[in-house]
């Protein structure tokens, strides 16, 4: 996938051209997601929240006047933190501002948001004890950096950078789901699962 | 951006080498779980270094109190809002649905290699390219064949989309070894009589109608240019949406006539001239907006190079496609695809 630059973002949103809104959703949805989680809601939530910010930042955007004055994710993630926000409020008040949230929502919600928080914790402890030239790799490679240029930056021949990367990946999976936490989460969502079916 | 890399699953991306991580060299033989959580670990991770980039960005501030103010102000219920909401929720239903793909093919990919069937399609392939090496004289049940599966392609192409969509809910509930064994036999029997005859066509009229369909057309209350656009084009991008060419080329013409600075209005119209197979119109037409840099350059590049494609100019069409495969965004690719073609 292309990385786009925030004018070609702005371009193209004007143009309705829907791959942006893929390209969007796979570049920032990870990061609406997590602010959401963090406050309280949940995967639905980060998807509903992020598609009515596109649509807030849609309106503004087709005004020829406007300009963009820092960068489009600045503006993505204020516009989705406020209006989460409002929600949040809006939803205290009137419990079923999204119609799906009449079931039993309390308790799921707790368990769900324990679970998230636990999972975060978990992948952020193992993330550490990687060892320190896996860990810059793999912070490198979540910073979308092609492998040539942190070979480049790091001083690495290029194999090493993809050798290096394939292990910490393999080695951050392995301990994740060998960590007893983690396995804790996981059999609870079986249990659930149960339970729903 | 990485797009499917995220998963391990090398086979989307459109930068190749060492600029890539789509290497063949360094795949890994993951299992579908392990390639599950390596995205969501991933998700989270770049999550959480995205948050800490905008929240030291020293706009943040400054922009959360312009952003309160742009919440509380959105009108709901207006037309504005209905389009932009059936535009977003339409592209986040299509962006989902490639995600879900994705975890499909990965899971694909897995059985393909737990059940050696690279091997198995590989032998079979090299075994039909030395049939072919020494059968140059071609018999006729394959002529025969390949008539038939080109035939099919070109005139069922609309309708088999549909079926393959329809194959993939119904194959949910199939075991994955045997969809994709079928798959596998299926694209291997296809393969026998599609290699060689189904290599990217050069026939200008073939890549027109791959790659030409009508630029969609965003009303003029919600995409003004801001120089008083006039009735006679608003009516004329009713038309044009609703397909009554004929209609819109008028309209677009007075609106050309009465607003010579319109350059939206010579677009429109220049696309509406293709519709209407009016090549030479269209070509005058979007040279000149092309040449003009600012809205709908590009789009007119791209219009004009299939127009040129149309009308039989290799040449022409060759230099606009070259102009935008050079320059980043959503035609550079495609422009690159059709200059292989034209080549």
């Amino acid at each position: 996938m292309k990385e786009y630059s925030d004018i070609e973002i702005i371009e193209c949103l004007r143009n309705r051209q829907s791959y942006v809104v893929h390209y969007l959703s796979e570049r920032y949805l990870p990061m609406i997601r997590l602010m959401v989680i963090q406050l309280g809601g949940d995967q639905e939530d980060a998807k509903d929240i992020f598609q009515e910010g596109l649509m807030i930042l849609l309106e503004k955007i087709d005004n020829k006047e406007f300009a963009l004055t820092c960068k489009f994710k600045t503006f993505l993630y204020c516009v989705c933190e406020n209006l989460w926000k409002s929600t949040i409020s809006k939803r205290h008040a009137a419990e079923n501002y999204f119609a799906r949230r009449t079931e039993s929502e309390d308790e799921k919600d707790f368990s769900e948001v324990m679970d998230n928080d636990l999972r975060r914790k978990i992948f952020l402890n193992v993330f550490d004890t990687l060892d320190p030239v896996g860990k810059n790799i793999l912070k490198l490679y979540w910073e979308e950096i092609p492998p040539q240029e942190i070979a480049d930056r790091l001083g690495y021949s290029y194999g090493y950078v993809r050798k290096k990367k394939c292990e910490a990946q393999a080695e951050l999976t392995e301990k994740v789901k060998r960590h007893p936490d983690y396995k804790k989460v996981i059999d609870s969502e079986t249990v659930t699962r149960r339970i729903v079916c | 951006m990485k797009g499917l890399d995220k998963n391990n699953n090398h086979n989307s991306s459109q930068t190749t080498g060492h600029n890539s991580w789509d290497d063949p060299g360094f795949e890994m033989l993951l299992t579908p779980t392990d390639i599950a959580l390596f995205g969501e670990i991933s998700d989270f991770m770049r999550g959480l270094s995205d948050i800490e980039d905008v929240k030291s960005d020293p706009a943040y501030s400054i922009k959360n109190d312009e952003v309160k103010v742009m919440i509380s102000n959105y009108p709901k219920n207006s037309l504005q809002y209905m389009e932009n909401e059936k535009f977003i929720h339409e592209s986040f239903a299509e962006a989902i649905q490639e995600e879900k793909l994705k975890k499909e093919i990965a899971q694909i990919k897995h059985e393909i290699s737990q059940n050696n069937l690279n091997d198995i399609s590989s032998e079979l392939v090299k075994d039909w390219q030395e049939k072919r090496r020494r059968n140059r004289i071609k018999d006729l049940k394959t002529e025969e064949n390949r008539n038939f599966i080109t035939r099919a392609l070109e005139e069922k192409e609309i309708s088999r989309e549909i079926r393959s969509e329809e194959r993939k809910r119904k194959g949910l509930s199939k075991s994955l070894i045997t969809r994709y064994t079928s798959l596998a036999a299926a694209a291997i029997i296809g393969a026998v009589f599609l290699i060689g005859s189904l290599l990217p066509s050069s026939d200008p009229q073939k890549i027109f109608s791959k790659y030409y369909e009508p630029f969609y057309a965003i009303s003029s209350v919600t995409r003004g240019s801001g120089t008083g656009e006039n009735e006679s084009l608003t009516n004329a991008v009713g038309s044009y949406k609703s397909g009554d060419y004929q209609t819109a080329a008028t309209g677009f013409s007075e609106a050309v006539f009465n607003e010579s600075e319109s350059y939206s209005a010579r677009f429109y119209l220049g696309v509406t001239e293709i519709e209407l197979g009016n090549y030479n119109k269209a070509i005058d037409l979007l040279s000149e907006v092309m040449s003009r840099p600012g809205e709908y350059a590009k789009e007119s590049t791209w219009y004009l190079g299939l127009a040129y494609i149309k009308s039989g100019n290799k040449v022409k069409a060759s230099e606009c496609f070259e102009l935008l495969a050079r320059s980043p965004g959503f035609y550079s690719d495609r422009s690159e695809k059709i200059l292989r073609r034209l080549k």
